[in-house]
């Protein structure tokens, strides 16, 4: 993360993305000045104008370029009690469902999906669930199907996972080899991924369930208000938003379009 | 009472050896001291709640730990949630990220003083008290490029010193006073 007075302007910024990545203007002012440092920093760009050349040069760097701006989770079932609330309340209810659809609309680095996807598969309910992951960059996508992640988070996740109680170890899911974790491949045998230009583009048609958590804080409180009507339109009369526990809470959709579920643990039930 | 001081917030960040020296500073800041107050104390990950109660047990004020986007009030102090970054968005709300831990830390304290400083300027305080790494150091680098007011826990006071000295190693503090002297200057601001 960038720690500094931002070397260029958010104006400067937008204006050389613009062309590029119409929905930039989605993203929060303080988010896109501090994220554009951070990946120039990263892909060692060291100045506008060079990133413009580079874009001029290789149009496939954007995709590069929206891998690493896109905020990555950092650990797998982050906020214990919201899984445990998904695995012992929320997917049980859809165990005899001949078709269960669950949508991402930001699938980041992958974490959060192989979350789902271990519970999916310990509650044997990969045949009936249909997961929809979206994503911004095709690198992105790649990165996530390969499914190896660094060890640096094994303990992390581990504990994260123990704390659910689920009579099982994390470790059966995935393969070690020098310092990467493999995840297993079946993991995502009933995952589909979207590649999406916008959050607000290529959206499945109806979903019982949303994980869309912690996603929102990059964009503007009036993009909030948008993102979220378009999310809803996509969810099944009945069907249930999960957000991020810090997430705006006073977005005018959540009062008018669900009632709370959970408040602690941030589930909405479209009404 | 009329406030003649030109401080529109303060920022104060700790990690070990902090929390009650935190508690001190809220628990004997009068009723009619409104400036908010966005704080960032390094935490247990995985503890969700319990500090911001801690706190409000001896606080005056109403003590949040904000959703984001929650405008930033007087007379309220903001907590950074657990496993969040807290900062100061241009419209003065409380803006939260997942982003990557800075100083091995989420909450970061440079992370807040940082985004608090570009917003604030000169009418920021930021303090920085005891601590075992250098998280804050950068940020109060910022606070002083914009014109805020660097103030630092004596680390001679200091429950663990190297937080305070990392700021001295690459800025100039405005003051550098023990916990008592910081809460005299606090309350001076609204007599």
């Amino acid at each position: 993360m960038h720690i500094g007075l931002p070397i260029y302007t958010y104006q400067e910024i937008t204006e050389l993305l613009h062309a590029y990545i119409p929905d930039i203007s989605y993203y929060s002012k303080s988010f896109v000045e501090r994220r554009f440092q951070y990946v120039c920093a990263k892909l060692y760009i060291p100045s506008i104008h060079a990133f413009q050349e580079k874009i001029q040069e290789d149009i496939s760097f954007l995709d590069i370029f929206m891998h690493h701006f896109t905020v990555p989770v950092t650990e797998m079932f982050r906020d214990v009690s919201v899984w445990k609330a998904l695995y012992s309340k929320v997917l049980p209810q859809y165990r005899n469902a001949s078709n269960f659809s669950i949508w991402l609309p930001n699938c980041s680095s992958g974490e959060e999906l192989y979350s789902l996807s271990i519970m999916l598969q310990k509650l044997s309910m990969q045949n009936n669930t249909t997961v929809y992951a979206s994503h911004r960059s095709i690198v992105g996508i790649e990165a996530i199907k390969k499914g190896i992640y660094s060890e640096r988070n094994e303990q992390l996740n581990a504990n994260n996972f123990s704390k659910l109680q689920l009579g099982t170890n994390l470790d059966n899911y995935y393969t070690k080899s020098f310092n990467s974790l493999y995840m297993n491949a079946s993991l995502l045998k009933n995952v589909t991924f979207m590649y999406s230009t916008s959050i607000l583009q290529q959206i499945p048609a109806h979903v019982d369930v949303v994980l869309f958590r912690n996603s929102l804080l990059y964009f503007t409180v009036h993009m909030h208000e948008i993102i979220l009507a378009n999310v809803t339109k996509h969810i099944k009369q009945q069907g249930l938003l999960i957000l991020g526990l810090q997430d705006n809470n006073s977005i005018t959709v959540l009062n008018d379009s669900y009632k709370i579920e959970n408040k602690e643990e941030r589930i909405y039930r479209k009404k | 009472m009329a406030i003649k001081h030109p401080y529109k917030a303060i920022v104060i960040g700790g990690s070990a050896g902090s929390f009650q020296t935190v508690l001190h500073i809220l628990e004997s800041l009068p009723k009619n001291f409104s400036i908010p107050i966005l704080l960032t104390l390094h935490r247990l990950k995985h503890v969700r709640s319990g500090l911001a109660e801690s706190v409000s047990l001896t606080s005056h004020k109403p003590i949040v730990e904000p959703y984001d986007k929650q405008a930033i009030e007087p007379n309220t102090v903001y907590i950074a949630p657990s496993n969040y970054h807290l900062m100061v968005d241009d419209d003065f709300t409380c803006s939260l990220s997942t982003e990557q831990p800075v100083e091995f830390s989420r909450p970061s304290i440079d992370v807040l003083f940082a985004s608090a400083a570009q917003v604030y300027k000169q009418q920021l305080i930021a303090i920085l008290l005891s601590g075992a790494n250098k998280d804050g150091a950068q940020g109060m680098k910022i606070v002083k490029q914009c014109g805020g007011t660097v103030i630092i826990q004596d680390p001679s006071e200091a429950e663990v010193s190297i937080m305070p000295k990392s700021v001295i190693d690459i800025v100039r503090p405005d003051i550098i006073m023990e916990t008592e002297d910081i809460i005299t200057f606090l309350k001076n601001m609204v007599k």
